[in-house]
């Protein structure tokens, strides 16, 4: 509960460059709830609310003054730099580079020449030398704050990838095609019509190009770059075990994954090793990129079974044996590596992104509560699927990464996420005001802005 | 009060507070334009001098007055008084306009409302005035003040002398009271001024990624202290 001295307000500018506002006078109750769904609303606010207490608005500091001359003061404005890397799926890649104060997403484009700016860095500048690699200026910054990127690493961030088990829908059969297990992620597709429409328009069915793109540009990665300099790390959902999948957890009251029975390790463990028995070149290249560069894996609301080492050690189990079933080779041996939450290098700090977000599935409350409530709340996945794809929706993901920002207490300059397939790099604002003063506290007024 | 000689400049010190000390009131005539003073007075101002800067100040002028004895008498010794400007924004650069504020200022205590321009300006000054705060009741704003202290910006001078840094611990207090949180202004040039300079640069100054180096150049030091106001 939020003391009663204490109001928040989130401001977003949208990209009509409106400024949108909500109030959280009411404990859990947003008064205005334009964000749309309150879920959003409320984890920022619980969030807020922890740290509320011991945040100090304005650092301690004396402003020194002389006598006789104009000068200013202006209260302090937080400020980071929000990075989105995008998606590496259906044809469209992008992903993003960190290293010291420089940061920047970028498209991977195989047929085009790719031609772009220097800039300062020279790590950054080998990875522009990649054929097919590109920026807009837009989406060249820099990290805010003194403990930026290390200016002697190269951050390289791997999108979203979704890598199929599964091959593309087939146009001409729009029924449920034999693979599909009884998972209801697409809907019921025996009693609704459009259950096909929605699966296909979904991009990660159609990833074998990307995952090509994918196998060159890591092979030109560790050509271009000294693997000793690259920290390679992949966002979360470099796997698809939703669509076309049965759930196989369930709801806990921690942050982890909670099988659904002893055999559903099993389970996950032969689907991620079908994965990678259908798509062994990409994840080879994994393994070659492993023997130099620093790998980090994050996992995803898609992948977020890798979070247990059950899966992770079945999967791997699952490969192994493939190898030689009935005596004969049929796998080629790849690694499922372990699984992250979270990556902080520096000022730079990593996740999948889906905490705010309704359809997370992370196993916990926050994630699959949301889910369930999404679910049994009778909205079709069309109308999910229409609010995780709706750039208008950014403004919950903004929020969220302000709210990581304060609760870790301005420790990092730069929040990087996935998740939404939609590349973006722009700075974020944080303004704390405080109303009235009192020796209890006083009323803050806490401003998130996307300011460029 | 004291003799004269040479005046090594204190941290929080500023020329009419100097003369106050040595009993001089016409402090420019007197002490300003002595033509020993001439080579500091040409790249400094008097109000923002620099720690470690060396002033010559005359012997004081006595002056005598009859008067008899086995009476009270009144002598009031003549001040300088300043004034004292700050312009106050919130957050979102707007101004914090028509607010009362008190001003402490070591054992001075100044009352009054800021300006529809968020401007707070206090006539009188006491050149005794120290360090204190500046409290905006109605904001919940307590500001410490640190009177005197705000160092020279362009600190052309010569090397040799004690604490010279270059300026850099003038252009800091400016990034601090500017909002820029470059940490405790120590006249070194370390990772957090520099962040703190790059995103003066970027949001300030709208130069690109690529021109924002975090370094102090003269067009940042002049965009700084042009910022501040002085």
């Amino acid at each position: 509960m939020l003391p009663p001295d204490y109001t928040l307000r989130f401001i977003w500018q949208e990209k009509d460059g409106k400024l949108k506002v909500v109030y959280c006078d009411e404990q859990d109750v947003p008064v205005d709830t334009y964000l749309g769904w309150g879920v959003d609303n409320v984890y920022i606010q619980m969030k807020f609310n922890e740290i509320s207490a011991n945040y100090s608005y304005l650092d301690e500091y004396a402003a020194s003054v002389t006598v006789n001359k104009k000068q200013k003061v202006q209260m302090p404005k937080g400020r980071f730099l929000y990075m989105d890397v995008g998606r590496w799926l259906d044809g469209k890649q992008s992903f993003g580079l960190i290293c010291g104060d420089d940061a920047m997403v970028c498209d991977y484009d195989l047929s085009s020449a790719g031609s772009c700016k220097p800039t300062r860095c020279d790590l950054i500048n080998k990875v522009l030398e990649i054929p097919g690699v590109s920026y807009v200026p837009a989406n060249y910054k820099k990290v805010i704050g003194p403990n930026a990127g290390d200016s002697d690493r190269l951050i390289v961030i791997l999108p979203d990838m979704h890598v199929p088990g599964a091959p593309p829908l087939d146009a001409k059969k729009p029924e449920r095609p034999s693979w599909w297990g009884d998972g209801d992620f697409m809907g019921n597709w025996r009693e609704d019509p459009k259950a096909f429409e929605r699966a296909n328009q979904l991009d990660f069915f159609n990833s074998r190009a990307s995952i090509n793109a994918m196998v060159k540009f890591l092979k030109a990665l560790r050509y271009k770059v000294n693997p000793s300099k690259v920290v390679l790390v992949q966002i979360g959902d470099m796997y698809e075990l939703w669509a076309g999948h049965s759930l196989e957890y369930v709801q806990t009251d921690v942050a982890a994954v909670k099988l659904r029975s002893k055999m559903s390790a099993e389970f996950v463990g032969s689907w991620i090793g079908t994965i990678h028995d259908m798509h062994a070149d990409l994840f080879e290249q994994f393994d070659i990129c492993n023997q130099n560069m620093m790998l980090v894996f994050l996992h995803g609301n898609h992948d977020s079974y890798l979070d247990s080492l059950d899966v992770v050690a079945e999967a791997n189990a699952y490969i192994e044996q493939g190898k030689y079933p009935n005596g004969e080779r049929v796998f080629k041996k790849t690694t499922v590596y372990p699984r992250l939450t979270s990556f902080q290098v520096n000022g730079v700090y990593m996740e999948h992104g889906q905490r705010v977000d309704g359809p997370n599935r992370d196993g916990s409350v926050e994630g699959w509560q949301r889910t369930n409530s999404a679910f049994d709340s009778g909205k079709t996945m069309a109308e999910i699927g229409k609010k995780l794809f709706d750039t208008t929706r950014r403004r919950s993901f903004v929020t969220g990464a302000a709210a990581q920002w304060v609760v870790q207490e301005k420790n990092f300059g730069c929040y990087v996420m996935g998740h939404t397939h939609s590349p973006e790099l722009k700075y974020v604002e944080v303004i704390h005001q405080r109303g009235s003063i009192s020796l209890s506290g006083g009323k803050i007024h806490i401003q998130t802005s996307g300011a460029m | 009060m004291s003799g004269g000689g040479w005046h090594t400049v204190k941290q929080g010190e500023w020329l009419t507070k100097i003369a106050h000390q040595y009993g001089i009131v016409n402090w420019r005539e007197k002490i300003w334009e002595l033509p020993e003073n001439a080579n500091l007075a040409e790249i400094r101002d008097p109000h923002l001098l620099f720690p470690g800067d060396r002033i010559v100040i005359p012997t004081a002028e006595t002056k005598a007055e009859d008067r008899p004895t086995d009476q009270k008498h009144e002598f009031v010794r003549k001040k300088v008084w300043d004034d004292f400007y700050l312009l106050l924004l919130d957050a979102g650069r707007q101004p914090i306009a028509n607010e009362d504020f008190v001003l402490y200022a070591g054992a001075q205590e100044y009352s009054g409302t800021t300006n529809p321009r968020g401007e707070v300006i206090v006539k009188n000054v006491d050149p005794e005035a120290g360090n204190g705060s500046l409290v905006l009741p109605g904001k919940g704003l307590v500001l410490p003040i640190q009177m005197g202290h705000m160092n020279a910006g362009h600190a052309t001078g010569r090397s040799e002398r004690p604490h010279y840094d270059n300026g850099i611990s003038g252009i800091q207090m400016r990034l601090l009271n500017l909002g820029y949180d470059c940490g405790p202004a120590d006249g070194i040039m370390g990772p957090r001024t520099r962040a703190a300079l790059t995103e003066f640069q970027v949001f300030e100054m709208e130069r690109q990624p690529d021109e924002a180096t975090g370094e102090l150049d003269d067009d940042t030091r002049d965009a700084i202290v042009d910022a501040h106001g002085s």
